[in-house]
């Protein structure tokens, strides 16, 4: 058993927070498209879940086309100095990168890196300026295994210092919010996602959902799937499901409910037919386990692999999603996860 | 947008729109409101990693190291000591086995302190590592 204890004043000023994907609604898979509001600059940081990496690891690029120089620094805070570097076309470092977990895989105190820090080269000054980086837990237990890729695109921006934890789920939509389209279709949001309504319930809304006809706002393009956590129920007695990955796990009692850490006002009453969005295998890059079972999966291309030992020392406990018992049995299982 | 940090949009620097992005980092100034400047010895970071990431005695470590380390910086060893009087012991966790000691690795960055007292520290932290193991061995 080690451990590295690190004392650093490294990140007084410019930490960001790292979004979870699997918590945030979004587009294909936990593929994540994030807006970065920094204090000088501004970029577009775009996740991708990589099967080939495992937490421990995740590819890191840069790229900007802006004239002065930027680098991103794989920083380790026992060694407080940088692992490894990539920077902007001119300066000689390559754009891309990929980084391992600091002290994970084997690697000792002062190798691997806590995060990355993001600097501007000060023309004026002839120094590195700006010294961004990201709160390091959450940056390898969110955003482990993921191509992290930064569009570095405006260095003239003016932004807060730091800034403020996420609050969860993030969705763009809160739950009941009502939308209209053109053709005078009504839908209602939970989970980030919308589920249509039929047009024989609209009368009912009120009652149902708290809302009324007079609050809707226009359509637009949602996720595809609720996001993690989202309980739903379809009216008129389904089943109830905790959605992970975007796939529905049926709930089969309020006992397991409440093992599962729910409670009933929890579950969102979806309109009839509105479970069949549902996914049902969880998208790729899902981490999941059976409740009294300690046995850990990935989901990937259709099957559930097995976490052995040594992988799960790369999965972290945040990202794993715990089910009621036997809602794995029926999913498919594909080869062991050894890394 | 739900659950990412809301702030004015005169400052707003991207083409798309906010409703485009799945999540936003950090928030416009808002306006006369000037760039905070934090002093650089305002905030201590303290990182945990290795085996002791998963270990249930580690829970909250941070949170302790952190007040040591502030400790020191605003007033010396002596307010550390006296914060840790009766609960942290030169003898904690040498009855145990040389090989069932766990390595732990401290390094001090940023604190400014001088040689004796860095090295004060770094006993302090592994004491207090060697004391939550203990405790932590003798819950049923």
């Amino acid at each position: 058993m080690s451990a590295c204890i690190t004392t650093t004043n490294l990140s007084s000023m410019g930490e960001y927070p790292c979004p979870d994907p699997r918590r945030m609604a979004g587009g294909k898979g936990y593929n994540r498209f994030i807006g970065a509001n920094l204090a000088r600059d501004a970029m577009i940081i775009s996740l991708k879940w990589n099967p080939k990496l495992s937490g421990c690891e995740m590819r890191v690029n840069l790229t900007t086309t802006l004239a002065e120089p930027k680098d991103i620094l794989a920083w380790n805070f026992f060694k407080a100095d940088l692992v490894d570097r990539i920077g902007s076309p001119g300066l000689g470092f390559p754009s891309s990168m990929i980084i391992r977990r600091s002290s994970s895989m084997g690697l000792s105190c002062g190798q691997g890196a806590d995060t990355i820090v993001l600097r501007r080269r000060s023309q004026a000054f002839n120094n590195w300026q700006a010294w961004y980086l990201f709160t390091p837990k959450d940056f390898w237990d969110f955003w482990g295994g993921f191509d992290v890729t930064i569009d570095w695109f405006s260095d003239t921006n003016i932004g807060a210092w730091a800034g403020p934890a996420p609050t969860y789920p993030i969705v763009p939509l809160p739950d009941n919010t009502l939308m209209v389209d053109n053709a005078g279709n009504f839908s209602v949001v939970f989970g980030g996602s919308d589920f249509a309504i039929p047009p024989n319930l609209l009368n009912l809304i009120g009652g149902v959902w708290g809302t009324s006809l007079g609050l809707t706002t226009s359509f637009r393009p949602l996720a595809p799937t609720p996001v993690d956590f989202t309980l739903v129920q379809e009216l008129f007695g389904g089943p109830q499901y905790v959605v992970f990955g975007g796939a529905g796990f049926r709930i089969p009692d309020v006992a397991t409910l409440t093992s599962l850490g729910f409670n009933s006002g929890q579950v969102r009453p979806l309109p009839p037919g509105g479970a069949a969005k549902l996914r049902k295998y969880p998208v790729d890059g899902t981490f999941l386990r059976e409740l009294t079972s300690s046995k850990v999966y990935l989901a990937e291309k259709g099957k559930l692999r097995l976490a052995t030992k040594a992988a799960l020392a790369c999965i972290s406990p945040r990202n794993v999603r715990v089910v009621p018992d036997t809602a794995l049995a029926a999913l498919s299982k594909g080869p062991k996860l050894t890394k | 947008m739900a659950g990412t940090p809301e702030g004015s949009l005169d400052q707003w620097p991207f083409e798309q729109e906010p409703s485009e992005f799945d999540a936003i980092i950090g928030l416009p100034l808002e306006p006369g409101e000037g760039h905070p400047r934090r002093s650089p010895d305002s905030q201590v970071y303290v990182s945990v990693s290795g085996d002791a990431r998963s270990a249930s005695w580690a829970m909250g470590l941070e949170n302790d190291v952190k007040l040591l380390a502030l400790a020191f910086a605003a007033g010396g060893a002596e307010l550390a000591h006296e914060l840790t009087r009766g609960r942290l012991r030169r003898s904690s966790g040498r009855s145990r086995k040389p090989e069932q000691r766990e390595d732990v690795a401290v390094a001090v960055h940023g604190l400014n302190l001088d040689p004796r007292d860095e090295e004060e520290l770094c006993d302090l932290i592994r004491m207090l590592v060697e004391k939550r193991i203990e405790d932590e061995g003798r819950r049923p």
